[in-house]
């Protein structure tokens, strides 16, 4: 599927690329500040380390495929 | 898959019309007004997916004689022919479908070959006419970039924009920068709640 020519083939060559580069990593990261630098939720949370932001993106890819391919037979 | 030759057998003004060795990339068709630009297009929108089941007679009849109908002949990705012909009759006209092997097929044999390919994605990706080509300039970038994609996607059911607006909702879901009622807001209520009763 990573490989194909279509649109989901195109969603997980993109995140692949995320993950690959430092400065998608870093741009990420700064996607986040909504919640880890929010002036009340940032008082208790740790801002994700390097592995964690994998994991989340391994969660993002995972809903953007289920959610492509809902309804394929 | 692409349409490597055609004839059409009679198709309103079009009548005993073929090409052969379709050139692979961009063809353009060129002609006057009322040459049969459209109708052209119209004939390969019907030999491939079908004449309209009610008032077939008066659809594209053969003004300039010939059967109403005629053949395409595609080349899949390995470069094998395959040979689509219809004709007026029941229902949506009779298809009869001569793959690479020499074996032959009707409707079944041919959506098989299609996959998720409908007539109505045929109609507004691969064959629209000016006048909806006019009425696509009306739908704002949302709706083109949706209606693109979609068409690339090939697998599901769901558009785009359907993807996107059910990952905003989970995201709503989770937190809300000044929400009270997302779980992540929720907590941070109670943990506030905690703090103060502690202190």
């Amino acid at each position: 599927m990573r490989g194909a020519a279509d649109f989901l083939g195109d969603v997980l060559a993109l995140i692949d690329g995320i993950r690959q580069s430092p400065e998608e990593m870093a741009a990420l990261r700064g996607e986040l500040t909504d919640l880890f630098e929010h002036a009340r939720a940032g008082k208790f949370l740790i801002p994700p380390t390097h592995d964690a932001l994998r994991t989340m993106i391994d969660d993002a890819e995972s809903r953007c495929a289920d959610l492509l391919l809902e309804g394929d037979d | 898959m692409r349409i490597e030759e055609f004839h059409v057998e009679g198709f309103g003004r079009l009548a005993n019309v073929s090409m052969t060795d379709v050139p692979s990339g961009l063809s353009i068709v060129l002609g006057e007004n009322e040459a049969g630009k459209t109708t052209l297009l119209e004939f390969f929108r019907s030999i491939l997916f079908g004449l309209p089941a009610r008032k077939q007679r008066d659809f594209y009849p053969p003004l300039n004689g010939g059967r109403k109908g005629g053949r395409v002949v595609l080349e899949n990705e390995k470069g094998e022919r395959i040979i689509v012909e219809r004709f007026e009759g029941k229902g949506t006209g009779p298809l009869t479908v001569t793959l690479p092997d020499g074996s032959q097929g009707g409707e079944a044999a041919f959506r098989e070959l299609i996959g998720s390919a409908t007539d109505e994605l045929y109609g507004n990706v691969f064959a629209f006419r000016l006048t909806e080509l006019q009425s696509f300039e009306s739908l704002d970038t949302d709706k083109v970039r949706d209606a693109i994609y979609s068409a690339g996607i090939g697998i599901g059911r769901r558009t785009i924009a359907q993807v996107v607006q059910e990952l905003a909702r989970q995201r709503d879901e989770l937190f809300v920068p000044g929400g009270s009622k997302p779980a992540m807001n929720q907590l941070l209520n109670r943990l506030e709640d905690h703090g103060r009763r502690w202190n």
